[in-house]
């Protein structure tokens, strides 16, 4: 579905020239900043998949999904969506897209929602039963009805967000790209674009490729990870076995019934304390959680509540950051 | 055709939110009609014929020119050229080249459902108020009404060509604040708009005839004042066409080679 063979792009950036007449001496007289944004990546996705890509800010996320849907030419390599290559191809692979960059709105800013509905109708050419199908299901989904009719500048941003996923998938796209979709949205609205997501892809087996830098969205959303940095692939595998790779310290959390005990266990490593609570950590492959247990109970301290807890998503990023020196 | 439909139906919807600002551009339109008409009124009492043309032909060659102004002058969201620029620097470019249409295709319907709305909240109101009160002739036949529209029409394709080519130019450069005045400057002298063409120095008239910005102005204004016979007027017609399809060729060719190497601001 999504092929992407050793896909590198570099930006030539225009030095900007000094002087009065510079916008004019630009024209023949030139100097070039270059910066490798994705440096020799490959990747295959397949049909109904729904992939993580994450990496730290300027790590080639934002570039790769802007090669992927057309709109930049890689300077080396081939990509290949469903079958065509989207900057040779890009009007008929816009047809076969759908793309949110949840740091920007494709909406018309001063028109109802729906306006523009009806104008990205027109310019994908969705047939009448189509429209009105999707409209329905969506509006559905995710509860626009209230705003539909409201300009875009005035719509809070899950609002704007719910529109533009709408307005991604209106000509029924059989992959899209969602870039940080739920960057600065609201809990609850998150949850709901969340559930959006999942149903698309699962009901509708829309392959999903997201970039995010919330956690949550990953563990709640996707099986599989790409990590990026640097422009180049890090990491491309199952949360799975990147949480057995870098996930291996477990969090255990005690409530005491006295204040403020110290305990020094070997293998143990304190993490956080507060007057009644400590949290350590322990690696598991090194001692299971029975021993780790065993030593805390083994205290002369009286014991309220005790729990065990895998690494969190964040976590393991953090270590897996720490671990390619990212 | 349907898609130009529902951009004209959003740029409709769009600018009518601003009414109170169209009132005042039809204000600034009859004011600037009837400046120059007080101007080409004072030249002809100083030497009548230094005009070349009769007063009335005079007058509404220059107030008909005031009244294209309205929306032929290149700023803010008019400008093609600015617009471009804007999006290359937010980097909301993005979101045209998301549309499986071509990205000249969609300015040039963006840019030409806002002008054809404009035309009727703005330039239709003047010229209205300007033949009412002003002394503003009604073209001379039917025939000059019909070549004018279609004058106009061609007059708006150079326009907007040339202003593409000046984006494209700003994607490449980065900065056109100091070409666009330039060219703001060359439209308004080479036009026609200002001054009539036929007073120019027999040179320099002799250049703006080889030159696509008399399109704009001349041979629109020229063909409403019924200076052109029907053979004048096709031959004339035809050498807007030609303009207008070099420049739009030439717009899409260094749009193909400003796509390869076009870098997108923002993550």
């Amino acid at each position: 579905m999504i092929t992407v063979q050793k896909v590198t792009k570099i930006y030539k950036i225009p030095k900007r020239l000094d002087g009065k007449s510079a916008a004019l001496r630009s024209l023949w007289q030139r100097a070039y900043d270059e910066k490798i944004a994705v440096n020799d990546i490959s990747f295959d996705i397949g049909s109904g998949e729904i992939v993580g890509y994450i990496g730290p800010n300027g790590a080639g996320k934002s570039t790769t999904i802007k090669m992927l849907s057309g709109i930049l030419t890689p300077t080396a390599g081939d990509i290949l969506v469903d079958g065509l290559a989207p900057h040779q191809q890009r009007r008929e692979h816009a047809k076969n897209i759908g793309v949110v960059f949840g740091q920007k709105t494709s909406l018309w800013w001063d028109v109802p929602v729906v306006d523009s509905f009806r104008l990205l109708k027109e310019m994908y050419e969705i047939p009448d039963e189509t429209y009105q199908e999707n409209l329905r299901v969506y509006m559905d989904m995710l509860e626009m009805g209230g705003f539909l009719n409201q300009p875009v500048r005035q719509l809070s941003l899950g609002q704007r967000v719910k529109a533009d996923l709408a307005a991604a998938l209106l000509h029924n796209p059989q992959t899209v790209f969602l870039d940080e979709p739920t960057i600065g949205v609201d809990a609850v609205a998150k949850e709901r674009l969340r559930q959006f997501i999942r149903d698309i892809n699962q009901i509708r087996g829309v392959t999903v490729l997201l970039t995010t830098h919330d956690m949550v969205d990953m563990e709640k959303l996707v099986n599989r990870v790409l990590v990026i940095d640097a422009g180049r692939i890090a990491y491309d595998g199952t949360i799975h076995r990147l949480r057995e790779q870098y996930g291996r310290n477990r969090r255990l959390d005690v409530v005491f019934a006295e204040h403020s005990p110290h305990i020094d266990v070997p293998g143990l490593v304190q993490v956080a304390a507060a007057p009644y609570r400590r949290s350590y950590t322990f690696n598991q492959q090194e001692m299971s959680a029975e021993k780790a247990l065993g030593l805390i109970m083994n205290q002369p301290f009286t014991i309220r509540d005790i729990t065990i807890q895998e690494a969190d998503i964040e976590e393991i990023i953090r270590n897996l950051y720490t671990a390619k020196g990212m | 055709m349907k898609c130009y439909r529902a951009f004209v139906r959003q740029q409709l919807n769009s600018l009518t939110l601003y009414r109170f600002e169209f009132v005042m551009k039809v204000l600034y339109g009859c004011i600037a009609m009837y400046g120059v008409r007080c101007l080409w009124y004072a030249l002809h009492a100083q030497n009548p014929a230094l005009l070349g043309r009769s007063l009335p032909d005079m007058i509404t060659y220059a107030m008909m020119a005031m009244a294209m102004d309205l929306v032929f002058y290149p700023s803010g969201d008019n400008a093609v050229y600015d617009c471009m620029n804007a999006q290359v620097k937010s980097g909301s470019i993005d979101t045209d080249l998301l549309r499986p249409m071509g990205f000249q295709r969609q300015m040039l319907y963006r840019n030409a459902s806002r002008m054809m709305v404009l035309s009727w909240v703005l330039v239709l109101p003047a010229w209205l108020l300007a033949v009412l009160f002003m002394g503003m002739q009604l073209p001379s036949s039917l025939v000059h009404l019909a070549a004018f529209f279609v004058s106009v029409g061609l007059a708006y394709f150079v326009l907007f060509s040339l202003s593409f080519l000046l984006g494209l130019l700003g994607m490449i450069t980065m900065d056109i604040r100091h070409i666009s005045w330039a060219y703001r400057g060359l439209v308004d002298l080479l036009s026609g708009k200002l001054v009539p063409l036929w007073l120019f120095p027999p040179m320099l008239m002799q250049c703006t005839n080889l030159l696509p910005f008399r399109c704009i102005y001349d041979i629109p204004l020229n063909i409403y004042t019924g200076a052109f016979d029907a053979a004048e007027i096709f031959r004339q017609l035809g050498f807007q066409c030609m303009w207008a399809l070099a420049l739009m060729s030439a717009g899409h060719l260094l749009w193909r080679k400003v796509h390869l190497r076009l870098t997108v601001q923002g993550g």
